[in-house]
């Protein structure tokens, strides 16, 4: 049976003190963190710093944290309160509406970001997009339904292995030479 | 990493990954920065693919929390560290312990050789920087033929090393502390010259004034 990637699994092995178990958390949050924290402050800088030290927190408070709630809900928690904490330190006001703290996915993400970005991070951004499509478009037919299908579609190994009429095993072989190849092409540029 | 790994990195990522494998994975993943390397490159593949918005700096922000926490995400520069230290911490330990070995016979040498000790002993005494006492004769008996090939092959198995030197150099600096002296590193055949100049061997017929200039020019002093 398949795993999420599971967040109880990473906490459980950063509480018996695996730090590399919490780069696996920053991994997977640090950019829904940042987006977050946008919300409160619109300068890129200070929303780096108010994520590292979100997540520092969250470090130093694992080894009390039971799994009450979802992990990703605590770290939410920790990151508004940093942002509020820093806010309240600048003697600042935040600048948007309240957040619904049950529902973290309902931002509008490239709203505050498209703001901040510099001409360097436009131009970056453009190739990188740019060559991501490129490399896509040069994957065989198979490799490009599969990725596009899970990445763009989110769908799982077994709905894309129906709708593509294979076996979950090459779907799972497909995905992973797409993203080979892609990284690949574009190594240059993320490394 | 062969593809094996990489394509259960890219299973994982998706949550598609048999709980099994997924646990021995993460065991791994726990261990090499450059597996959790191959993890950021998949999961930024993703978000390009979405054009999810990314603030400039956020590539830095994974290491500078990684940093904050006391480990450096420097994953294949330190592993290659790790993986050359094994070797080189030996081979270094030796280096230094033949390079103090010969300078304080060298430092011996020079302390007993003569004022008057003509050419040869000049380029030597400029080479170590400090006042010879007693006679050549005595000289030769302490410094044997033997030690001087303990001194070039000390001097060659360190340019196998890659130290090409530097050690030696760095304790003879040590060790003059009275008046120090700047020996330039590239310069071992010359410096080699002043010791062939010290120390007369059967086919010693060098040019000892030339061997002399060489060593002034080898050997910087410092003020």
């Amino acid at each position: 049976m398949a795993t999420e990637w599971s967040d109880a699994q990473l906490v459980r092995r950063v509480q018996k003190g695996e730090k590399g178990a919490f780069d696996l958390l920053v991994l997977k949050y640090q950019h829904k963190i940042v987006n977050l924290v946008m919300r409160y402050v619109r300068d890129p800088d200070q929303a780096l710093d108010i994520t590292q030290e979100a997540f520092l927190k969250a470090y130093r408070a694992l080894p009390r944290f039971r799994g009450d709630s979802a992990f990703y809900t605590w770290l939410y928690r920790i990151a508004v309160n940093t942002a509020k904490n820093y806010l309240a330190a600048q003697r600042r006001r935040p600048m948007d509406v309240e957040l619904d703290l049950q529902d973290p996915e309902q931002f509008d993400l490239h709203a505050n970001l498209k703001d901040t970005d510099t001409p360097e991070g436009v131009t970056l951004g453009r190739e990188l997009h740019e060559a991501v499509e490129r490399a896509i478009a040069a994957l065989p037919d198979d490799l490009r339904t599969a990725i596009v299908l899970r990445e763009l579609e989110g769908m799982s190994y077994e709905e894309i292995a129906q709708t593509m009429d294979c076996p979950v095993g090459t779907v799972r072989s497909r995905i992973f030479r797409a993203r080979d190849a892609i990284s690949k092409r574009i190594g240059n540029l993320i490394d | 990493m062969n593809d094996a790994l990489k394509m259960q990195i890219s299973a994982f990522i998706d949550g598609e990954l048999p709980e099994n494998e997924a646990e021995l994975l993460l065991r791994r993943l726990n261990q090499d920065a450059a597996m959790r390397q191959q993890v950021a490159k998949y999961l930024a593949i993703g978000r390009y693919m979405r054009r999810d918005p990314e603030l400039p700096g956020m590539p830095e922000l994974r290491s500078r929390i990684a940093s904050a926490l006391g480990e450096e995400l420097a994953p294949a520069a330190q592993v290659e560290v790790r993986q050359a230290s094994w070797f080189v911490r030996p081979a270094l330990g030796v280096a230094l312990a033949a390079s103090v070995a010969v300078v304080a016979l060298v430092g011996l040498r020079q302390s007993i050789l003569p004022d008057d000790a003509g050419p040869g002993t000049q380029a030597a005494v400029e080479f170590t920087g400090s006042a010879p006492s007693i006679t050549q004769a005595a000289a030769e008996d302490v410094l044997s033929e033997e030690l001087r090939h303990m001194y070039l092959r000390h001097s060659a198995s360190s340019a196998d090393f890659g130290s090409s030197g530097m050690i030696t150099r760095l304790v003879t600096l040590e060790l003059q502390g009275g008046e120090r002296v700047r020996i330039d590193p590239q310069n071992s055949a010359a410096e080699t010259a002043a010791i062939d100049s010290m120390v007369p061997s059967e086919d010693d017929d060098a040019d000892v004034d030339a061997a002399g200039e060489r060593g002034t020019d080898d050997v910087n002093r410092v003020d």
